[in-house]
Order: structure tokens, then C-alpha cells, then sequence
């Protein structure tokens, strides 16, 4: 907070490559493969969580039931893979589709809800998503969930033995996300939403479109989500209804964005880089009591930024305020 | 700067028997009045009077149970705030509502980006109205760390930032020193001089009788006088209104 103007400009323009080559080096120093799960995790985590950032974070709508969108991202790429043999960076794109649509229809029911009453809708859109895939077990596999078998190396259905591959793809996708925010953030639609998460009235007397911005961005933030989902299904070779379509994903997806710094382009990053390595230690230190514990690391960091840096933990850094201010 | 669309007669808003009740309460009672354009038209009356509830209406806060709104000659009924806004009226709040963690250049920035999309253009053009409000100073300064009076001038800055033709301002003066008021007076007479028009309700008497090419009062709803500030100050239903019958019979 206290660097002198040059240390400051020297540290902002060579921290981002030197640590971009760390990351592209990394898995050929450590091949570990639970480090590189875990730096995969991270980068996945970090994605959902920009994508939620567009509509959470800059336009400050509390949207609980993100999950859903991933659910419609993976559900089509596995049926489609498992029924047609379509590979998964084909299968993913009817499912963005399908999420833009009940995006748009979704946010039109219910941007003209505030505060709570919107975060409860949400939570109900994703409950109600979660229920309908238990439902239609017949078509969903239901609470059995879809499994991918691996049939060893293929590099058509993006199916590798090794961790490498995957670590490199979804680290584009993290890319994506951190490119479509950068892009959000620099345009009038970016400015738009930051006016209507401070202040709806006076961004409508402004002359700004609330339904219109509000719904754009959830169109891009889901579309975004749909897409991990994809990734999820070429990844983690199994879905449920519970384990992409729960609220526990979206309170993660949620966290990961407000821990480190809502309504900013690297907060997400941040986030996952504090909540994915304590999930582990968690996991590692408390066993069996996995689920809970894990939820108790949560609860905790969420009170401590909160209470000592309310917008997130990118604000503590030197030049973090910069992050959220304009012009 | 600003296009003015006026009708015929040089009427740029006029309001055709407004009527506007929320449950019991007539808040607005057959109100009819014009305002034409490039002047400075005053509106005022007692604390309830329904003023407030005129702007919202003109906004599409509100929609009006019967009567007619137009602007440019065209209705204004069925828009929302921001369609309205993009017509070309905008208003300030008579409770502030800053965008507090924004600086108050990115606060006007917001209101001058809806004219144009490119950021350049828009700092620019940004630039210039926080020099002309006198907020030159505080362009960096977050919004909600501003004084009141500072808070006042950066409505009026966001307002002018949507290059309005029609300047609605709800009681801008309130809180403000005798130096204050006169210096907000001094711009909003440069601001007619460059064609926009103004509509101000005001408490500020001072303020209201010396800037207002004309005057329309409101008393529990009803429109009770028009005409320009000399016949308004020796109009006895007004000091009625204000004073009460008994202020008018001791003179």
C-alpha cells in the first residue's frame, strides 16, 4: 500500500508474466499428480468463479443457484458423448446454448426482484434444475448419475492418462473467463452494472436499461459456466445431480468470487488460490468428517474477509484497490 | 448542445389534467401546466403538495390515473425512467443517490456515457461538466466521501452528463448557505443560456423568486396559481397555503 509510484508500475507490469510463466513451466518441475489435480482444481474454481463474477460481482446480483448452468453444460456434452460419441469440445456447445436460453428467460422473471428475494429465486432456480435431473432418470441417469468410461488415451474425446493435458486446457479456459471479464470490465455495459449494483434508481435515472444489462450479463455468465461444465464431464468422468448441481457448487462458486474480490477481473483467482488449498488441508486433517469440515473452513474465511476486507481479499494487496475503480 | 423538439407554440413538457391518487390519498388533482422551452419554470407548495409525486410522474415512476404527459409533443405514459431519460429529461433526487464507490468522475462518466460509447469521449465530456458544476477538485474523491453541498453539484453533474433538453430539479438548494445558493443560481442561469430547460420545485423562496421565469403552485394536490414570481408572492391563496388563514388575516 505505501510502494512508491515506480516500484508500483515495475511490480504490476512483470508479476503478471513472471508468474504466467511459473504456471506454464510448473507441471514439468512438479508432475505430482495430486499437485497438478490440485492446480487444475484451482484454475477450474478460479473460471466458475469469474463467470459467476459478471453477474455477482459487477452487477451485484446474488445469483445462489449458479450450479444449474454448469448442470446444463455437462448433462448434454456426457449424453452426447456416451450416446453418440461426440467428443466433449463438440458436446459442450448445445449445453451453452441451452443455458444462454433460460438465462435470458430466467433473468427476465426475475431481475425485477431485489436484495433477498432475488437470492432466494435463485437458490429455487437451481433446486428446481437439481430436482428435474433426479427426476428424469430415465433420461439423466438420475441420482446413479452418468459415468465416462476410460478407454485409455484418445486425444478426439480429450480423454488423457496424464494430467498434463488437462492442466493446460483448463488453464485456457481460466483464460477465457479472465479475457471475457477484462472485456466486461472495460466496456459501458461493465460501467452500466457497476452503476445498478450501487445504486438500481439513480443507474435508471442515468439512462441505463436495468433488465436488459442485468439479463446480458447472466446470458454471458452462464454461457461462460455451461462451458466448465463441459470441461467437468472430460475431466472428472462422472456426473450427478448433487455433484454439478448443488447448492454446495454454487456457495463455492459464490465464495471463491467474494473471498477474493468482487466486481474485480483477478479477485476470483485469489479466491481459489485461499479456498481450494484449504479444502485440501482440511480434507487431509479431518478425514472422515470431510464434508463438514470443509464447510467450516468456508464459514470461517468468509467471516474473516468480511469483517477485515469487505471487498475481498484483492483490496489487501499493494495496487488492489485499483482493481474495482474506473476511469 | 441540446435539440429542442418543440411544439408550435414553443412548449417543450406539458401536463394535460394529471390525476394521480395512491390509495385514498389524491396526491395530484387534475394538474395542468406547460413549460416552454429554454425557460425556468418553478414549482412550488407546502410539504405534501404532490410536487415530488409530478416529477416521478414524468419520470414513469409513476403512471398517472388519467391526463396526459407530453414531451416534444410526444406522450411520455408508457416509458420507463431510462426511456424517459434517453427523450431527454433527467432529474436529480432531492435525496441524493450518489454512486458512493465511484469517484465523482465516474460518477458523471456513467451519465455521459449514455450519449456516447466511446470511453474517450465520454472522460472527456465528463471532464468539462465537474469543471463547470465546481467540482474541479474532487474529481478522484470517492462519491460518498463528498460534503453535501459537493453531493448536490454532482447530481446536477450527472444529470447535465446525459445531455439532457429538460432539467428536472427537486429542491437542490436545501441545505445550502446564502453564498452556496447564489452560486447555484449563477449556473443554472449559464445553464438556460445554453438551451437547457429547467423545471425547479423549491422551498428556498430567496431562490425560487429570483431565478423562475414563471411559477406554478401546488396545494394538497391542486393547482392553486401560475404566473411569473411578482403576482405568485401577492397571490392571497398562496400565503393562504403557505401561512395558513390565520398568517394571511394579521397581514
Amino acid at each position: 500500500m505505501s510502494t512508491s509510484p515506480q516500484e508500483h508500475t515495475r511490480w504490476t507490469r512483470y508479476a503478471p508474466w513472471i508468474l504466467l510463466a511459473l504456471i506454464l513451466i510448473f507441471p514439468f518441475i512438479f508432475p505430482s499428480r495430486y499437485l497438478l489435480r490440485t492446480m487444475v482444481n484451482i484454475f477450474f474454481f478460479a473460471a466458475l468463479g469469474c463467470a459467476w463474477n459478471i453477474i455477482g460481482g459487477y452487477a451485484g446480483q446474488l445469483s445462489l443457484g449458479h450450479a444449474a448452468f454448469m448442470a446444463m453444460g455437462a448433462y448434454p456434452t456426457a449424453l452426447l458423448l456416451l450416446g453418440l460419441n461426440v467428443p466433449p469440445w463438440l458436446g459442450f456447445i448445445p449445453g451453452v446454448f441451452a443455458a444462454v436460453i433460460i438465462a435470458f428467460l430466467l433473468g427476465h422473471m426475475v431481475f425485477g426482484l431485489r436484495g433477498p428475494y432475488l437470492a432466494l429465486s435463485t437458490l429455487a432456480f437451481g433446486e428446481i434444475v437439481r430436482i428435474l435431473l433426479l427426476h428424469f432418470r430415465d433420461q439423466t441417469g438420475g441420482s446413479l448419475g452418468l459415468t465416462i468410461p476410460f478407454k485409455g488415451t484418445d486425444a478426439w474425446k480429450l480423454q488423457f492418462a496424464s494430467e498434463q493435458p488437462y492442466y493446460f486446457i483448463c488453464l485456457a479456459l481460466l483464460g477465457l473467463c479472465l479475457y471475457v471479464t477484462y472485456k466486461v470490465h472495460g466496456s459501458r455495459m461493465g460501467y452500466y452494472l457497476q452503476a445498478i449494483k450501487e445504486n438500481q434508481d439513480a443507474a435508471e435515472n442515468l439512462g441505463i436499461d436495468l433488465a436488459n444489462n442485468k439479463v446480458r450479463a447472466l446470458m454471458i455468465s452462464a454461457a461462460l459456466t455451461a462451458v466448465l461444465g463441459g470441461f467437468y464431464v472430460a475431466y472428472f468422468y462422472y456426473i450427478d445431480p448433487d455433484s454439478v448441481c448443488g447448492t454446495d457448487l454454487s456457495i463455492k462458486i459464490l465464495l471463491v468470487a467474494i473471498i477474493g474480490g468482487v466486481g474485480t477481473v483477478w479477485g476470483p483467482i485469489i479466491g481459489a488460490c485461499i479456498l481450494i488449498p484449504l479444502t485440501e488441508i482440511s480434507n487431509y486433517l479431518f478425514g472422515s468428517g470431510r464434508a463438514g469440515a470443509s464447510l467450516i473452513i468456508y464459514a470461517i474465511i468468509l467471516m474473516i474477509v468480511v469483517l477485515f476486507s469487505p471487498r475481498g481479499l484483492i483490496a489487501l494487496l499493494p495496487g488492489g484497490e485499483r482493481s474495482y475503480r474506473h476511469e | 448542445m441540446t435539440n429542442q423538439g418543440e411544439s408550435a407554440n414553443g412548449v417543450l413538457l406539458e401536463l394535460q389534467r394529471v390525476t394521480k391518487s395512491f390509495g385514498g390519498l389524491t396526491a395530484v388533482d387534475n394538474v395542468s401546466f406547460s413549460v416552454r422551452c429554454g425557460e425556468i419554470f418553478g414549482l412550488i407548495g407546502p410539504n405534501g403538495a404532490g410536487k415530488s409525486t409530478i416529477v416521478s410522474l414524468v419520470m414513469g415512476v409513476y403512471e398517472p390515473d388519467s391526463g396526459e404527459v407530453l414531451f416534444q409533443g410526444k406522450s411520455l405514459l408508457k416509458l420507463k425512467a431510462n426511456q424517459v431519460v434517453e427523450r431527454g429529461i433527467c432529474r436529480t433526487f432531492q435525496v441524493e443517490k450518489p454512486l458512493l464507490n465511484m469517484t465523482v468522475t465516474g460518477n458523471v462518466l456513467i451519465g455521459a456515457l449514455l450519449r456516447t460509447a466511446d470511453h474517450k469521449e465520454a472522460l472527456e465530456q465528463s471532464r468539462g461538466i465537474i469543471e463547470r458544476v465546481g467540482l474541479g477538485k474532487v474529481g478522484h474523491v470517492l462519491a460518498k466521501n463528498l460534503t453535501v453541498q459537493d453531493r448536490k453539484r454532482l447530481e446536477l453533474a450527472r444529470a447535465l452528463a446525459t445531455r439532457p433538453t429538460m432539467i428536472l430539479l427537486d429542491e437542490v438548494m436545501a441545505g445550502l448557505t446564502p453564498l452556496e445558493i447564489d452560486q447555484s443560481l449563477r449556473l443554472l442561469r449559464k445553464l438556460r443560456e445554453e438551451g437547457v430547460t429547467i423545471l425547479i420545485i423549491e422551498h428556498v423562496m430567496r431562490a425560487i423568486m429570483n431565478i423562475s421565469d414563471r411559477i406554478v403552485v401546488l396545494d394538497y394536490g391542486k393547482k392553486i396559481a401560475e404566473g411569473g414570481p411578482k403576482e405568485i408572492a401577492h397571490n392571497g391563496a398562496v400565503v393562504e397555503a403557505y401561512l395558513g388563514k390565520k398568517g394571511v388575516r394579521n397581514g
